[in-house]
């Protein structure tokens, strides 16, 4: 018997070597990104892709021919675990090794964008200062910050709950970045400011290679925990769908009440009757309504924010040209997402 | 069987307002095996997203309320879409069989 690919490159390898066709290792690769994008475990991507090139080998004919479109075979495998419960997607977990990491990539990213911005600005005599330096990395911690909190407010109470814990820490985020700037703004750390942005651009991404070179990865444990309580089960059902993030929470309560009514009528246990709680949650359908609606508040929330600044550059005495391009730009994303909205009514 | 469980679930709502457990039951007593919760509530919901079925809660005389199950106009026309498409299915398979409608008593 052939041994399984590993990994997903050497799946994809698989499907080319199939019928040794490079057309079919451009369509699996095709393939396992709009799986991977999907966030779907690499184990079950492997399984797809090994199943497409056996296919392909037994027809002899192309991948494009055989399975179609690859984004539709990639759908179309979604859809099918969905159905057989098949679990799909991983537990979004917040290992500190991997937090470190994407701050300091993160910041990297910002040290860049702030080299673009010297250059546009053309501000080649401005002095690289610590601000330059530390204000990236406060605004890399804010936003990684931000991010893993709603996450985890939101898996453990809700979706406001997960909105309004943000906001909290976002705001002290951004207080420490305000700050940053106030005091490392007067202390000048070379003559350059674009060559500095540029230095701790290499410099935070070299970091985050050592860091990941030196903090070794702890090998995550595989899904063979021990058997769940009903009232574990419910806690891990609750948590799973709200990290859907396209369930309300009126959605989630009435699924949660009718699992538990159900099992007490078969006279079963959750985990008998419904199997593992993660699966359950992927086995219901993508509400893209709700999706829609919290992401066209979100766009709404960024559009106040911009006019805010824009208002208190007006009563300053300082408008400018960029703070109005900026806020047409985020009311023209509110409106498109409020478009989408009114689409999926 | 797993194909044939979204037109059961409706033939079951045909005849009356059930809630899960009870669409449950009423499956396995025309002998499509009652199915498991896992596989049925994320049905009903895919069959309510799609308005062939909408739910309501419905105060039981004893305990708290149960979230019942209705046929709506539109699941009406699927289901007979989908009795039709299961009828050509089985005349194919055994074209002995009468499949007609009017002997079956359909309602």
């Amino acid at each position: 018997m052939r041994q399984q690919a590993t990994d997903v490159a050497a799946a994809i390898d698989r499907v080319g070597a199939a019928r040794g066709a490079p057309e079919d290792t451009d369509w699996a690769r095709r393939g396992a990104a709009a799986l991977l994008i999907a966030d779907v475990l690499e184990a079950r991507v492997v399984e797809a892709l090994e199943e497409a090139a056996a296919q392909v080998s037994d027809a002899g004919e192309p991948a494009q021919t055989l399975l179609g479109d690859p984004d539709e075979w990639a759908a179309e495998h979604r859809s099918r675990w969905r159905e057989e419960g098949t679990e799909q997607t991983a537990a979004p977990t917040a290992v500190r090794r991997d937090l470190v990491i994407e701050t300091l990539i993160i910041a990297s990213l910002y040290s860049g964008l702030f080299f673009v911005y010297e250059l546009i600005t053309w501000s080649w005599s401005d002095p690289f200062t610590l601000a330059g330096l530390a204000a990236p990395l406060a605004l890399a911690v804010t936003s990684r910050a931000v991010e893993a909190t709603f996450t985890a407010a939101r898996a453990r109470r809700s979706h406001p709950g997960g909105v309004i814990a943000a906001v909290l820490v976002g705001a002290v985020g951004v207080a420490v970045t305000v700050g940053t700037f106030a005091v490392g703004n007067g202390i000048v750390l070379g003559p350059r400011a674009p060559l500095g942005a540029l230095g701790a651009m290499v410099g935070y991404g070299l970091l985050a290679w050592i860091v990941a070179q030196l903090w070794r990865e702890q090998p995550r444990r595989a899904g063979t925990q021990e058997p769940l309580s009903d009232d574990e089960w419910l806690a891990a059902l609750g948590s799973a769908l709200r990290t859907r993030g396209d369930m309300t929470g009126a959605r989630i309560a009435t699924v949660l009440a009718e699992a538990k009514e159900h099992a007490q009528d078969a006279g079963t246990s959750l985990p008998a009757e419904f199997g593992p709680p993660r699966a359950y949650a992927q086995r219901f359908e993508e509400d893209r309504a709700v999706r829609a609606r919290r992401t066209a508040w979100l766009t709404t929330a960024g559009a106040l924010g911009v006019l805010s600044y824009n208002v208190i550059t007006v009563l300053d005495g300082t408008p400018s040209l960029w703070g109005g391009l900026w806020l047409l730009v985020s009311a023209i994303i509110a409106a498109l997402s409020w478009r989408t909205v009114r689409e999926l009514r | 069987m797993r194909a044939a469980l979204g037109t059961g679930v409706l033939a079951c709502l045909a005849e009356e307002d059930l809630h899960g457990y009870a669409i449950a039951e009423q499956l396995e007593q025309r002998g499509l095996g009652r199915p498991k919760g896992g596989s049925l509530y994320p049905l009903l919901s895919s069959l309510e997203a799609a308005g062939s079925v909408d739910a309501s809660w419905v105060q039981g005389e004893r305990g708290p309320g149960r979230r019942t199950y209705r046929l709506t106009d539109a699941g009406r026309a699927r289901l007979s879409e989908e009795r039709t498409a299961w009828r050509r299915l089985v005349a194919a398979l055994d074209p002995t069989m009468d499949t007609s409608p009017a002997e079956k008593g359909e309602r």
